[in-house]
């Protein structure tokens, strides 16, 4: 799972959850991909993201090197930071782990890279 | 099926046609290919019948002269069939790797699991490429994506991102197979109800693909159900197959929704023999290949 998908995941389907993010990641395996790195794309991403949660992410991964905590001014032409944003958004990597709703605490497995945000019958 | 290979040897199989499959892609995506074919053919109604078997088969002198005009005029490669685009050669994309892509273990009927024929995904993604700029370069979804013969295609075809939402995990078991005899990263994989999918996604793909369910058996109405999602999803295309006898009530629905409707081409999609109830070995179903646009 990339930190991008992390940024748009919630757990708002769950019966009686409110908002259901940012989730919590538990991760035991991370691995940092070799991605093609083209620099409109990540400027056409940034205004989805909220950069805030991938930059709490990056760092609860331990991923965070110098990304900076806001995005900067005039970003599209400033390809050293769309460098950092694309290793943190498409690169790194969480392998297995779980994610964990903040407000039910329900948590949702991640196997082989996939989350599983499956929800039984009842949850729904 | 590929399953019954061993797997060493598969894998080396895959390899050889990858490498020869990015080679191709490469070529086919420098010189612009679209150039040399009949563009005006494209979109077509027809209703030309296709069948695997027809692929490397030459039919008619026409098609001889035209096999060779293109070979000698681009660095793309070609191959000559009964297209149903109306092209009388197309140029080898997908196709022969979907063909390795291996399909679902032991199909669900509740699911309605059929893979998609590697001939007609090629198809599809090609003309999604080529004719409308869709997929290069974009962020794309695949609903329902199964075990990924779409969704590999797309990130072949640079796809900057291609994210594919499943609801069975044995499906996506076997798509990661697949998709790491690639060695494709920039293929994301969500395990849930298509149905479920966080109201964040609204808007965040550029194109979205699917190949959905057509709601038969106990499940009327999952077609639509698909088809609603998809269209919140992007901000740009939608790329579907609807089957034909609904055509009017899908044009009707789009218009309800003020969506645009194209019907690209009308498809006879030849489904084998998946399942225990199927008394035939295979069925041709009509279906019409659709692009939306929100």
């Amino acid at each position: 799972m990339k930190l991008l998908t992390h940024n748009m995941l919630t757990s708002k389907c769950v019966k009686g959850v409110n908002v259901g993010y940012p989730l919590t990641i538990n991760a035991s395996d991370v691995r940092v991909a070799d991605v093609d790195f083209n620099p409109d794309f990540i400027s056409r991403l940034i205004p989805k993201i909220d950069w805030p949660v991938l930059y709490n992410a990056a760092e609860s991964l331990g991923h965070v090197e110098d990304l900076p905590k806001e995005t900067p001014v005039n970003y599209e032409n400033n390809e050293e930071f769309l460098k950092k944003a694309h290793r943190a958004l498409l690169e790194v990597e969480v392998v297995h782990g779980e994610l964990v709703c903040p407000e039910s605490g329900r948590k949702f497995p991640i196997n082989n890279g996939i989350p599983n945000m499956l929800l039984n019958e009842d949850e729904v | 099926m590929a399953y019954s290979q061993p797997n060493a040897q598969r894998e080396l199989a895959n390899r050889k046609i990858l490498e020869e499959l990015q080679l191709k892609k490469q070529l086919l995506l420098k010189q612009g290919v679209a150039s040399t074919l009949n563009s005006s053919a494209l979109p077509v109604l027809g209703s030309a019948t296709v069948q695997n078997s027809d692929v490397h088969s030459m039919n008619s002198h026409q098609q001889r002269i035209a096999l060779h005009t293109a070979n000698t005029q681009s660095m793309g490669y070609f191959i000559s069939q009964d297209s149903i685009f109306g092209n009388l050669i197309l140029p080898v994309l997908p196709q022969e790797i979907l063909q390795q892509v291996s399909d679902f273990e032991r199909p669900k009927i509740k699911l309605e699991q059929y893979v998609t024929p590697p001939h007609l995904a090629s198809h599809m993604l090609y003309t999604i490429q080529s004719h409308y700029g869709d997929i290069k370069g974009k962020l794309v979804a695949d609903l329902g994506c199964g075990c990924g013969g779409l969704t590999i295609g797309t990130a072949l075809l640079d796809a900057s991102l291609v994210v594919g939402f499943e609801v069975d995990a044995d499906a996506l078991d076997v798509f990661q197979e697949n998709a790491c005899n690639h060695d494709i990263e920039h293929v994301e994989l969500i395990n849930c109800d298509v149905r479920n999918i966080p109201e964040r996604f609204h808007k965040f793909f550029d194109t979205v693909l699917m190949n959905p369910p057509f709601g038969t058996k106990s499940n009327e109405g999952i077609d639509k159900k698909f088809l609603d999602v998809a269209l919140k999803l992007s901000n740009n295309a939608v790329y579907s197959l609807h089957k034909t006898s609904t055509r009017n009530h899908i044009l009707k629905y789009a218009k309800s929704v003020r969506v645009n409707a194209v019907v690209l081409a009308e498809l006879r999609y030849n489904l084998p023999l998946t399942y225990k109830f199927h008394k035939k070995t295979s069925v041709d179903i009509e279906v019409d290949f659709y692009r939306f646009t929100v």
